[in-house]
């Protein structure tokens, strides 16, 4: 194995730390949070132009054609910025369709940044569970109707198109039975409530009282959506760790940078061998988490066991050591790592709605006691 | 270029020392040492004998010293191949400490005279570092050598010096000027000599490990000093540096995940097995999650071969150690009421009937789980280590 990176690669990590250095100072965070826009619209045509939102995408579908690792690069370093677009959850749901198939230029547009289409996949009642899926689609004159509940739809309030998991057949838990349907975001029928989200991002959740489709809304084979799925799902776990791996690190260096000007009974904060091990706990989560992304990585291409249970392996590790990093900063803060306009707050509010997704830590152990 | 695929050709060296050991590794040597008792040095030097016969016995050392050669890689999957099929440990004080110092540091005629038959398993190693005021903190060592002629002669006191009472040779780090960086000096002694007194310190498991080591009026001659007089303690720090990747005790901590699950697979609790229980199947899950990332944060260390990335020996040190307490732990636990009887060490490694009755995974089990207390206390203690991180790591 070789971890070194290439010069692409470089060129790619610089190019995000510098664009979040120039760009992403927490005030302007907190501004856009407050002007209520679910994401910056001009932000996100730079994103375009400087080729991220092509970065995974393969060639034949308008992208760059880079590779998982390429993409978990450039999201760990725009993650240091607590970026308030979606562009995990818009990459998941163009590599879902992708695999579907059937969707036309749609991912050639996500890669020009005009198409922002998001997974909307979970519900209330799934907990985490992939296949647990209730809502259904039935067979109507017009094509599809839909009916049922989608929850924390990750980039929901910046979407153009829901790609909506549905049941055509089967039990709510069946693996087969799953079809993907695309519903655009100004469906007139469809339900939509924008919610704000703890990390101060933006979601949406989804009703759909039968919502009428037409044939074409069907994406990739009826009732066997599961592999689209699957794919869409393990590209978003993958990014959302990137990310969280992004806000771990900076929260890490910034308490190291904080306690060393920091004074209290006459001397720095650092020289206090309890702040020190404090510190080098979060280290050890911090760079663990690393080596777990890294191995997540080395099985990541193609849909295989191993990637399913390094899947889980990888959202156990980081929900306990994203919480840690996260809670230790503020706790090595003290007083202002309490404050909202202050980024270690506005790192562990993140860090903790990401640790709970998909029914959280629990969820994933679970799923490796399975076998 | 980033490349996180296995490499082929350490696939086919893993086939080649796993039938090597097929071949090689007699099937009573590798009973005793299956379970959590430590090999007897009888074991450890016929083992050593055995692996010299195929250029094998220093799997870590460079080819020009007797040598393997190894990549990092190869030497890994060495050590978790020999652990899965029950070799005996290998002398860790000479392959990973002593061994290393002496090449590096050596003269010539040292080298000569200790490399070789260390090789052909006629040395065992015991390490003399530790005395009653001096545990991590090396710089308080009062044990005095003074030099005499062509010898130096050596006053003092060791502790905990694990395996002294089997060793032919300990290697020492005496005082022999004032001051911590220029007054200690590493001495290589012949064990068996009078002025040696070495009593026994029965351990946490009521076995025989840990010594006190008297020194009075010990000779050794001046050509057994490793290196300078004065720089012994660059020389210990950069033999607890060596162990680097290792610390993390992968192939050890693999051996007990798999250990774990074997005794919850075959331990009833209530009626069913134990691992059917979701509570404990989960506790499980997290020691295997914290493996999955160890593992991964060794491959890191050991791929940095130019040095270049940051050091986390002591992070590996920390978390492998925190790993091998929790497996042994958990172990323990799972085996239920048989992890509260008192097994014998001595009727296992005789194969005579144990003293308690249990399944045949329980004899070995609460000794290691004894014995791995002390992983975090030897080599540093796990306090020195988080200093150490906070110090090279984070720069403070």
């Amino acid at each position: 194995m070789d971890f070194g990176l290439s010069e692409e690669q470089v060129l790619l990590v610089d190019g995000a730390r510098r664009y979040v250095e120039q760009t992403s100072d927490y005030e302007a965070r907190r501004k856009a949070v407050d002007s209520g826009e679910a994401y910056g619209a001009a932000r996100w045509q730079q994103f375009a132009e400087l080729g991220w939102l092509a970065l995974a995408l393969p060639e034949r579908h308008g992208g760059l054609g880079g590779s998982a690792v390429d993409y978990a690069l450039l999201v760990e370093a725009l993650g240091a910025g607590l970026m308030l677009e979606p562009l995990v959850p818009v990459a998941a749901a163009a590599m879902a369709l992708v695999t579907a198939g059937g969707a036309g230029d749609l991912p050639s547009a996500v890669a020009e940044g005009s198409a922002r289409p998001v997974l909307a996949h979970g519900e209330p009642g799934s907990g985490g569970l992939l296949t647990f899926v209730e809502s259904r689609a039935e067979r109507s004159a017009a094509g599809w109707r839909l009916t049922g509940a989608k929850s924390l739809v990750l980039g929901g309030a910046a979407a153009t198109h829901y790609l909506v998991s549905a049941r055509t057949s089967g039990d709510k838990a069946d693996d087969a039975g799953i079809s993907l349907f695309l519903v655009p975001a100004d469906h007139a029928a469809l339900g939509r409530r924008d919610v704000r989200l703890t990390d101060d991002s933006v979601g949406a959740h989804l009703a759909f009282t039968g919502l009428d489709l037409p044939d074409a809304a069907l994406l990739g084979p009826e009732s066997g959506g599961l592999p689209a799925l699957r794919e869409g799902m393990a590209w978003l776990q993958l990014g959302l760790h990137a990310e969280a791996l992004g806000a771990m690190d900076k929260a890490l260096w910034t308490t190291r940078d904080y306690v060393r000007t920091r004074r209290q009974f006459g001397t720095e904060l650092s020289t206090f061998q309890a702040v020190q091990h404090g510190l080098a706990d979060m280290a050890m989560e911090t760079e663990l988490s690393r080596s777990m992304l890294l191995r997540l990585l080395s099985v990541f291409d193609g849909d295989s066991a191993e990637r399913d249970r390094t899947l889980a392996a990888a959202k156990a590790q980081f929900g306990r050591s994203g919480f840690f990093v996260g809670a230790q900063a503020v706790q090595l803060h003290g007083g202002i790592g309490m404050a909202d306009e202050y980024l270690i707050g506005m790192i562990f509010k993140r860090l903790l709605l990401l640790r709970n997704l998909h029914g959280g830590p629990d969820m994933a152990l679970g799923q490796l006691t399975q076998d | 270029m980033t490349d996180l695929s296995r490499d082929p050709a350490d696939e086919r060296f893993r086939n080649e020392v796993r039938a090597f050991l097929e071949d090689n590794l007699p099937p009573e040597m590798a009973r005793r040492n299956r379970q959590g008792y430590h090999a007897s040095r009888s074991d450890t030097r016929e083992w050593t004998r055995i692996l010299h016969a195929r250029g094998w016995s220093a799997p870590n050392w460079p080819v020009e010293h007797g040598g393997t050669g190894w990549t990092l890689a190869q030497q890994a999957i060495f050590d978790e191949e020999c652990t899965a099929a029950g070799a005996p440990l290998l002398d860790i004080f000479g392959l990973s400490m002593v061994g290393p110092l002496i090449y590096t540091y050596g003269t010539d005629d040292l080298k000569a005279r200790i490399l070789p038959p260390f090789l052909r398993g006629e040395i065992s190693w015991a390490q003399g570092f530790s005395e009653p005021n001096a545990g991590s903190d090396l710089g308080s060592l009062q044990t005095r050598a003074v030099l005499d002629g062509d010898d130096y002669v050596i006053n003092g006191r060791k502790i905990w010096t694990s395996g002294a009472h089997e060793a032919t040779m300990i290697f020492f780090l005496v005082r022999t000027g004032e001051g911590t960086r220029n007054g200690l000096t590493m001495l290589i002694v012949d064990a068996r000599q009078p002025g040696i007194a070495i009593r026994p310190i029965d351990d946490i498991r009521k076995e025989h490990s840990l010594n006190e080591v008297i020194l009075d009026d010990v000779r050794t001659p001046v050509a057994n000093r490793i290196g300078e007089e004065g720089k012994g303690w660059g020389y210990a720090k950069a033999l607890l540096e060596n162990e680097r990747a290792f610390a993390a005790e992968i192939p050890r901590n693999r051996n007990h995940l798999a250990l774990l699950r074997r005794i919850a697979r075959g331990t009833m609790r209530a009626g069913r097995p134990l691992i059917e229980d979701p509570v404990f199947a989960a506790r499980i899950a997290e020691a295997e999650v914290e493996f999955m990332a160890l593992e991964f944060l060794a491959l890191r260390a050991m791929s940095d071969t130019d040095g270049s990335g940051p050091s986390f020996g002591s992070f590996l040190k920390v978390r492998g150690s925190e790993l091998v307490q929790r497996l042994t732990q958990l172990q323990v636990e799972a085996l239920g009421d048989h992890g509260a009887y008192l097994y014998s060490e001595q009727a296992h490694m005789a194969g005579q009937p144990q003293p308690a009755p249990g399944p045949e995974f329980a004899p070995g089990v609460w000794s290691e789980a004894m014995y791995r207390r002390a992983s975090s206390i030897y080599g540093g203690a796990n306090e020195i280590q988080r200093t150490l991180i906070a110090k090279q790591y984070l720069d403070l």
